[in-house]
């Protein structure tokens, strides 16, 4: 089971902002890394956008799910893992990560700028808790969370608005090359376990 | 007899045949492209490095050169560069292809003849002639190996031909030219210890590439069935006392180092991946395996750490739960209570359908434990 993002974007405005990010893509190879990273941002933010101040929600798409706490400052923290990530485990660490940044930079230091803010914890975490048993320590720590107040949505496409599609959103994006563009096209075709190529 | 097909410099087959060829003393992560990737003009494939990206329909191609040359092959038992260059290329793109991999046994199959023999009669493996340069093949048939079985190929992680390849290489040549075996009349002391001081760190680095190649062809491809059959028959073999291979085994060391370390190992890996059956199929076999199961208190070490981990993160997964119903057997009398009071209580507060399975499991199992022993 895998973390491959943590990242707390502002959210208040479209399009969200990624203020500060951390990824690991050692388990995708070598030539399609760049792409699944793209993708990354693209998606936390179109799922950062649609979550609303307090609320929390999971998201699954294809073999991610992109986990999301938002919180009334105007910003919201985005954990993507795989599936087999447990995603209580992921909500205990976004309520960690997202207390720490706000301790850090409080509202003023994003509020008018888009402009990065470094965060190095995040380097350290998303290693740390690839070992979900570590969050332990922060379950002490932390009040209980309510697990059934996650919204759980079996695909992006459920938390676009009505008429909006994800195809669109993926060619119309700034940030993704033409390469993932054709990445996602084809990777929508789902491969089925011990085929003949 | 046709010839050897004359293959111009830019042809799909050269391009990777040169690959394999240059980078034959190190392990390469392959992988295959789709269409959606761009190649600079002119350039069939892409490298950085060890990393190589090869276009599916370039790697077709050059498939079909490759059995073209593959097909001038004579029947005699003599080695031909040319056509095991391309059994490479074959088995990259279909690594099923039978006589492709059994053509690349052919070279071991004199000198692993000849130890199949030596190991039968309990002699010495010294005299097998030019040990060195078989030592070198060997590396070199391994990395190749190495390079199809671990790299991001979601196919040919999990193929039996190439895992069987792989076993037929370890067992039949690589096993018995490191054993240390009765030591022969007439050599000199000296050399012997020596050898047998080499062997026997040779073994011990085996098992632990072994080991790493089929952790992560089962990451790679998760419910890897065929990896993880190998490792089990690799040690098999390795602490089999009734089989004849064992005799060539430094068995006593190699045999303490695979009862302490290797469950720690494959523990860590099923939790890291605690969805994948076979892993834990994997723990419960060497948990249940007559020749390599840890005591009993070692397995309720084992159980502890599983059960912490469902508390931890309150796993209800079918996989773990079943290792969890099925390892008690072989824990301590007491340690069996216990889990089945886990159970139970974790029942209280999450409801899952595995969970109750398991404990239906347990409790009958319990129960039959207790009648027999009331019967005896």
């Amino acid at each position: 089971m895998k973390l491959l993002y943590i990242g707390i974007l502002k959210n208040e405005e479209k399009p969200a902002v990624e203020l500060c990010c951390e990824r690991d893509l050692t388990s995708y190879s070598r030539f399609t890394r760049s792409s699944v990273g793209e993708f990354m941002t693209l998606f936390s933010k179109t799922v950062a956008e649609r979550t609303k101040p307090g609320q929390r929600q999971d998201v699954e798409e294809q073999s991610y799910t992109f986990h999301a706490y938002a919180r009334s400052e105007g910003i919201a923290g985005i954990i993507i893992s795989d599936h087999e990530y447990p995603a209580l485990v992921a909500h205990q660490l976004l309520s960690k990560v997202v207390d720490e940044f706000l301790s850090k930079y409080p509202r003023s230091a994003f509020a008018t700028s888009n402009a990065e803010l470094p965060f190095p914890q995040l380097k350290e975490y998303i290693t740390k808790y690839q070992d979900p048993a570590q969050a332990d320590s922060i379950m002490k720590i932390q009040k209980e969370l309510d697990e059934t107040k996650i919204v759980l949505h079996k695909t992006i496409e459920s938390v676009l608005e009505r008429g909006e599609k994800i195809d669109s959103l993926v060619a119309k994006s700034d940030g993704l090359s033409a390469q993932s563009k054709m990445f996602y096209t084809q990777a929508k075709k789902q491969n089925s376990c011990c085929v003949v190529m | 007899m046709p010839d050897v097909p004359k293959i111009p410099s830019t042809s799909p087959y050269k391009v990777l045949s040169d690959v394999f060829e240059k980078n034959k003393d190190s392990i390469l992560e392959i992988e295959v492209l789709g269409s959606e990737v761009p190649l600079p003009e002119g350039q069939l494939i892409l490298q950085d490095g060890l990393c190589v990206g090869i276009p599916k329909k370039v790697l077709a191609k050059a498939f079909v050169e490759a059995r073209a040359i593959f097909m001038t092959r004579n029947h005699e038992r003599v080695e031909n560069e040319a056509i095991l260059a391309a059994t490479k290329v074959i088995l990259l793109f279909d690594p099923e292809y039978l006589t492709a991999s059994n053509y690349r046994k052919e070279r071991f199959a004199v000198c692993a003849g000849r130890l199949g023999e030596l190991t039968e009669r309990r002699e010495t493996v010294n005299s097998c002639r030019d040990t060195e340069m078989v030592d070198q093949e060997l590396m070199l048939e391994m990395n190749f190996l190495d390079s199809i079985l671990t790299s991001p190929l979601h196919r040919q992680t999990k193929s039996p031909t190439l895992w069987y390849h792989r076993f037929w290489i370890v067992s039949s040549t690589i096993l018995p030219l490191h054993s240390t075996t009765l030591l022969g009349t007439g050599s000199r002391p000296d050399f012997h210890e020596t050898k047998k001081r080499r062997d026997l760190q040779q073994m011990k680095d085996l098992l632990e590439r072994e080991m790493a190649v089929v952790f992560k062809a089962a990451e790679r491809h998760p419910h890897n069935y065929y990896a993880w059959q190998y490792l089990r028959r690799l040690l098999e073999v390795f602490t089999d006392e009734e089989l004849p291979e064992y005799f060539a085994t430094q068995k006593f060391n190699v045999s303490l180092k695979i009862r302490s370390e290797l469950p720690i190992a494959v523990l860590s890996w099923c939790l890291a991946n605690p969805s994948d059956a076979s892993g834990w199929s994997f723990l419960t076999y060497f948990v249940y395996s007559r020749w390599l199961a840890p005591t009993p208190e070692k397995t309720d070490e084992i159980i502890l750490h599983v059960m912490q981990f469902i508390m931890n993160v309150r796993w209800m997964g079918e996989a773990v739960w079943t290792f969890l119903k099925l390892a008690p057997r072989q824990s301590t009398e007491r340690f069996r209570d216990a889990i089945l009071e886990f159970g139970r209580a974790v029942q209280q507060f999450e409801s899952s359908r595995h969970v109750e399975k398991a404990i239906a499991w347990m409790e009958k199992d319990h129960s039959d434990v207790q009648m027999s022993s009331a019967a005896l």
